[in-house]
């Protein structure tokens, strides 16, 4: 049986509605059947075993530089106030969590924003940042990341899943690696939102061991990992694959990684047309929604209008759910201003 | 695990449970669809849609993706019909109105004359003071500079137009602007076929009986033609399938038309700026439906400057096979603001039917390779 016939894609119609994992040579013949339609139906059968399959969840936000906690604090308190009037949860921290930061000042700086934000969730920290803190305090990761939760973090991510030349595996020795980091996220209630780059550069065989791996990795943490954002960019050269190389990488990712609830698709990296598509190639969740300070704007800027979203949402086939940065339904939120020309002062790039 | 048989796998999966069957049926036994699948093709998954679309285009163009190296000039933006989705049109007084002189146009031929530019697409407004001569001296102009170029040339309204000021039988001004130098025309100005529509948004134009009448004399008259049609502004859905359906009986009449292009309504700077712009959803799906409809069309076209690169390159999975030209000096969208790059070399081109899994063929204005060969 040739990898690209229509029996090739029927075996693995009936894993996915079996609930089994899909093989090498599955992905393999994902990655080389060009009829995209096809790819797509068999996504959407997987989307279908996951929880919700009818619906399609946003989140409105603020992303805020680390430093801005400390240097402007009265910005912060402006875009959480804003946030909260708006009926937005989701706080992103984004760019370098200062070096001389240790644990106590992360979590006083965390416990700062409820004041402005009483149901403000933050998003921020890869796992080397919470090795790090806990580190430097000469703590577990587990106690480090319990700190951090009672003040407010929620989430752990987004941060990019790099491949490693052996499977995952927990050290008992090394309580800062990956997998114990990830695993004690989990205990601790903070969930993982993790971005896998499959760029086309990378052979079928590349991109599929990127994927396994962090199928592994889900496994062994228990679930920690509840969103997975499938790129097709490759971030060393700036370049960013095509939107029919996107699409089945969205596809496969949501056929490969069955054991993770959430693939969000990116209107960041690629435009709305495209990540509105995403949603009938597996995707289920269309991100967040970011309020931006423009300078001299007397009222924040979306960087996309909330009204847009819900309606590329439903003209895709789903019913448009708020979320909180935990994937929690919330009601839907506010649209506080309308789309704005200008530079944002506060815009990171979309990894954060 | 289940056995397979043959019973479950003939059919796409992708169209398997979509309701739309006994349409896969139809498509497969070459049968011409209905109004009322037209209507059900608007309304089922996306996928399934899109593959039924892709067995027609397969079966009729294979794994070919056309394209063709082409230059656009709007040779003037004043124009008297004040169509409420237009954002192109000037008034003769106001400051962005130009019309372009036979010089002009000369001068913007002879800058890409480096280039392997095949086909020069000529439309604008209705400017009511130009004389007849205007319209041939331009054709003459242009094929004084490039003898070889296809001129694909003037909307059904401009053809319209220019009849009337030349003040002749339609026969002989078609004649005289084939021996000026037409070649085919580009099938623009059908808007949407719909009297209501027509009414309501460019009223002072010709209407769908208006449009077809004409574009099947020039058939008659040895002028082949595209088709196009304008959606995302008011239309409903029975009125595009009703659209569809007058195309293939014109078809049928004449066999004329070469392409099929679905134009993609932009509403910045119009009058109709509170309609949001079509989705890729519905980009995809007006090619698919036009794919499948349009049974005696042999092409379709994505194009990429009205509905962006990427989903032009994705149409090439829900049934184009054609995704325009580099395209140089295009001012329709652009008037309005639009985002979309201007060009794209041949290059690029071709790196994204590529990326796309199709085989890139340079085309000629008839569908013939360029060159004769394919691009390695």
């Amino acid at each position: 049986m040739s990898l690209t016939s229509p029996e090739t894609l029927e075996e693995i119609a009936l894993k996915t509605a079996e609930g089994a994992s899909l093989s090498l040579e599955d992905g393999l013949a994902l990655f080389r059947n060009p009829h995209l339609t096809e790819i797509g139906a068999l996504a959407l059968l997987a989307r279908r075993v996951q929880p919700d399959p009818g619906r399609v969840t946003y989140s409105l936000g603020v992303r805020l530089p680390w430093e801005t906690l400390e240097s402007q604090p009265d910005k912060a308190e402006r875009a959480l106030k804003a946030l909260s009037d708006a009926g937005g949860r989701e706080v992103r921290l984004t760019g370098t969590l200062p070096e001389s930061w240790d644990l106590e000042r992360a979590v006083n700086r965390l416990s700062a924003l409820r004041k402005f934000h009483s149901a403000a969730e933050v998003t921020a920290f890869t796992p080397q940042q919470v090795a790090h803190l806990a580190g430097k305090d000469g703590l577990s990761a587990g106690k480090a990341l319990d700190a951090l939760s009672d003040a407010g973090w929620a989430t752990l991510g987004p941060f990019p899943f790099e491949s490693t030349s052996d499977s995952p595996s927990f050290n008992p020795e090394d309580d800062s690696a990956l997998p114990g980091i990830l695993q004690h996220s989990q205990g601790a209630g903070v969930p993982v939102t993790t971005m896998v780059e499959l760029p086309p550069s990378m052979s079928p065989e590349d991109r599929l061991s990127r994927l396994f791996q962090l199928r592994d990795l889900q496994d062994l943490t228990g679930g920690a990992i509840i969103t997975v954002i499938p790129l097709n960019t490759e971030r060393a050269v700036n370049y960013t694959g095509s939107a029919f190389d996107y699409l089945r990488a969205v596809a496969v990712t949501r056929l490969v990684l069955d054991n993770v609830p959430h693939i969000q698709s990116s209107w960041e990296t690629h435009d709305l047309k495209v990540a509105q598509l995403a949603l009938e190639y597996g995707a289920d969740d269309f991100g967040t929604v970011w309020m931006e300070f423009l300078s001299n704007a007397p009222t924040p800027h979306l960087s996309l209008p909330l009204e847009e979203v819900e309606r590329n949402i439903r003209e895709a086939g789903f019913i448009p759910q708020a979320r909180n940065a935990r994937f929690e339904p919330i009601e839907p939120p506010r649209s506080p201003v309308v789309r704005t020309s200008g530079t944002p002062e506060n815009a990171a790039s979309p990894t954060g | 695990m289940q056995t397979l048989t043959r019973e479950t796998t003939d059919i796409p999966r992708s169209v398997r449970g979509s309701g739309l069957e006994d349409i896969y049926d139809k498509v497969m036994a070459g049968d011409r669809l209905s109004f009322e699948d037209g209507m059900r093709l608007y309304v089922a998954d996306l996928n399934a849609v899109g593959t039924l679309a892709n067995l027609v285009r397969e079966r009729k163009n294979g794994d070919n993706a056309y394209f063709v190296r082409n230059q656009h000039i709007n040779y003037s933006n004043i124009c008297n019909k004040f169509c409420k989705f237009c954002s192109f049109y000037a008034l003769p007084r106001d400051a962005n109105a130009y019309t372009l002189s036979p010089e002009q146009i000369q001068d913007r031929i002879r800058q890409h004359l480096h280039l392997h530019v095949q086909e020069v697409h000529m439309v604008a407004g209705i400017n009511p003071r130009l004389p007849y001569s205007y319209y041939t001296d331009m054709l003459r102009a242009v094929k004084e500079v490039r003898p070889d170029i296809h001129v694909r040339a003037f909307t059904m309204v401009e053809i319209a137009h220019i009849v009337r000021i030349a003040k002749k039988p339609f026969d002989e001004v078609i004649a005289e602007l084939r021996a000026a130098g037409l070649d085919s025309l580009p099938g623009g100005g059908a808007e949407i076929f719909s009297q209501r529509v027509h009414d309501e948004l460019f009223r002072q134009k010709q209407n769908g009986d208006e449009w077809l009448d004409l574009v099947t004399r020039c058939h008659r008259n040895g002028l082949r033609s595209n088709a196009t049609m304008l959606y995302g502004h008011i239309e409903t859905t029975e009125e595009k399938v009703d659209h569809l359906v007058r195309l293939r009986a014109a078809q049928d009449e004449t066999g004329g038309f070469m392409t099929y292009i679905p134009l993609c309504f932009h509403p910045e700077r119009t009058e109709l700026t509170h309609i949001p712009l079509a989705t890729g959803q519905q980009n995809l799906r007006e090619i698919a439906v036009g794919r499948l409809m349009l049974d005696n069309f042999d092409h379709v076209k994505a194009f990429w400057m009205m509905i962006s690169i990427p989903i032009a390159q994705l149409a090439l999975w829900y049934g184009a096979d054609d995704i325009d030209g580099t395209i140089v000096d295009y001012e329709i969208v652009h008037a309005d603001g639009g985002a979309t790059p201007y060009r794209m070399t041949r290059e690029g081109l071709i790196a994204l039917i590529r990326e796309a899994s199709r085989t890139p063929i340079e085309r000629d204005s008839d569908y013939r390779p360029r060159h004769g060969a394919l691009i390695n």
